[in-house]
């Protein structure tokens, strides 16, 4: 579990830096809880309303736990759901599916409406396979693709169709969101917290894993770095399977992800002269199918990938030339907002530690919560210059 | 003759309990004064500050950087927060401290605590060390706590 109590290296002040500064791109426990209360309200309604066998769940970044801020203007978060209709592929047809369930979402949608308690989706709108209910006073959007049974893959395999409506595609979110899980536990500290602690009732996101949080550095520095590139954005599908294939359970989280980072394009297999990322759910689904369509993006990725390795060493060798440094380079490459406020976290904890009695100076003069010297008593800074100095 | 103050912890062993906290610290009893040079790094990413540190009985500790030889402000600062005239570290309201005190673990582990947040204030821009500070506008009238 990243839990980060010391910082008395220079890797575990960036692993805090960097976990704080993540912290606030994630999404927060209000709007966690607020996500699934409107998911699990549209999957209530469609119940009560004639399709009782229809199953709403929610896949991707919102299921894995790691999910990060999109930069885009208005900061929305992508919330993917599925929508599971246990019908077979012979009895449907992909541009049937997609109409059979935009019907009844929109039927729900006139119903909150009608309701007028305000609280429903604004909008419900075709986004090429998928439906979006638009919440944007709650700065979220649900994503809901409609899926049927995959048959060659019980049961939790799904089929959708593609992008033209055309094919059927395979996909097993569950399964994935399971084997994640598994590479996070390889974390043993993660699995003695929950052993020790009472955290059968705490939700996931309240304490997220190392893991989790490398996916987030890896996908944040993504976003940024591909701003205006977006379509040579690696997938963040890619980029969290490689991850967590090469994560071996390390607990601090600068050593993972630079751990990570070295290991992750081992990752990358050769098929017959292909390029394959394999789905750990499901075989036969290459991730990085794009890569042997269109070689830029694989050029793009691996640009992306030594960059941040560049700046992780860099953040390394910063030690000793003073916070504001580290500052602004770790504000060069990520948001320097989420930067910011890393640091007021830091410092506010700092304080909370003098008061506490918490902290001690080591030799060199390191504060720390670690070691045996003095422990600081509790003191008031008092007094400010005068004039300003000219 | 001025009488040193009772239970005021002998300057030797001010200095004896500094360099046990900080082997490196340089330092000396002159005249009834107390001089002495320590390297601070309050952070692993922090710079590694200089601090000279003078004290005698009956007078406040004065505690400045000398290296780097000027502390840089935020830009949208004029002056450094909760400093005496001088750039002199104000560390503690008065009466905090008291002379059978060990400046070894007060006045220098507030030091360190004082460099953290100064880096701190220049990356974020307001202090986060807690403490109150003077009214900006007239001079500071100190009186040493005597005896306190």
């Amino acid at each position: 579990m990243h839990t980060v109590e010391q910082m008395d290296t220079m890797e575990e002040m960036l692993s805090m830096l960097l976990d704080g500064a993540v912290e606030t791109l994630d999404i927060s426990p209000h709007l966690h809880r607020l996500a699934v209360d409107k998911y699990e309200e549209v999957g209530t309604w469609l119940a009560e309303h004639g399709t009782p066998d229809w199953r709403i769940y929610p896949q991707g970044s919102f299921r894995l736990g790691t999910v990060v801020r999109p930069n885009t203007p208005t900061g929305e978060y992508d919330i993917d759901l599925v929508c599971w209709l246990p019908i077979a592929k012979e009895s449907t047809t992909q541009a049937e599916l997609k109409e059979r369930v935009g019907r009844m979402l929109h039927a729900f949608v006139r119903f909150k409406h009608r309701q007028g308690h305000g609280d429903g989706p604004a909008s419900c709108e075709s986004t090429r396979r998928c439906w979006t209910l638009n919440y944007p006073d709650d700065g979220f959007h649900l994503d809901v693709l409609p899926t049927i049974p995959d048959a060659d893959l019980p049961p939790t395999g799904i089929l959708l169709t593609d992008k033209q409506l055309r094919l059927w595609q395979h996909s097993n979110p569950i399964g994935y969101a399971t084997w994640f899980q598994q590479q996070s536990q390889l974390d043993r500290r993660l699995v003695e917290a929950k052993r020790h602690a009472n955290v059968a009732d705490v939700p996931d996101w309240q304490a997220r894993s190392t893991l989790q949080r490398v996916v987030q550095i890896l996908k944040w520095h993504a976003i940024l770095y591909f701003a205006d590139d977006t379509d040579h954005r690696p997938p963040s599908i890619l980029i969290t399977t490689l991850a967590a294939r090469a994560y071996l359970g390390e607990s601090d989280l600068f050593a993972a992800t630079r751990a990570v980072m070295d290991r992750m394009n081992a990752y990358v297999e050769n098929r017959h002269g292909q390029f394959w990322v394999p789905n750990p759910a499901h075989e036969d689904e290459n991730f990085a199918d794009k890569w042997n369509e269109y070689p830029e993006r694989r050029k793009a990725f691996l640009r992306w990938h030594n960059d941040l390795a560049v700046l992780l060493d860099e953040l390394v060798h910063l030690q000793h030339k003073g916070l504001p440094a580290l500052a602004a380079r770790m504000s060069e490459s990520f948001t320097v907002d989420a930067v910011q406020r890393s640091f007021q976290r830091l410092a506010e904890r700092r304080t909370t530690e003098v008061k506490t009695g918490k902290l001690h100076m080591a030799t060199g003069g390191l504060l720390t919560t670690t070691a045996a010297g003095p422990r600081i008593p509790r003191h008031t800074f008092h007094g400010q210059h005068p004039r300003p100095r000219g | 003759m001025v009488s040193i103050p009772a239970r005021a912890v002998n300057l030797t062993r001010q200095l004896v309990a500094i360099t046990i906290v900080l082997p490196d610290a340089e330092g000396a009893v002159r005249g009834g004064e107390l001089t002495c040079t320590v390297r601070l790094q309050p952070s692993p990413a922090s710079l590694t500050y200089t601090v000279h540190l003078t004290y005698r009985h009956g007078l406040r500790p004065k505690v400045t950087v000398i290296d780097p030889p000027v502390l840089e402000l935020h830009p949208d600062a004029e002056a450094l927060p909760h400093v005496y005239p001088g750039d002199e570290l104000c560390l503690y309201y008065p009466g905090e401290w008291k002379h059978h005190m060990l400046l070894a673990t007060t006045i220098l582990p507030w030091t360190t605590e004082w460099l953290l947040h100064y880096e701190l204030w220049l990356i974020i821009g307001y202090w986060a060390g807690g403490g109150d500070t003077h009214a900006t506008g007239g001079p500071v009238h100190y009186r040493p706590n005597r005896g306190a």
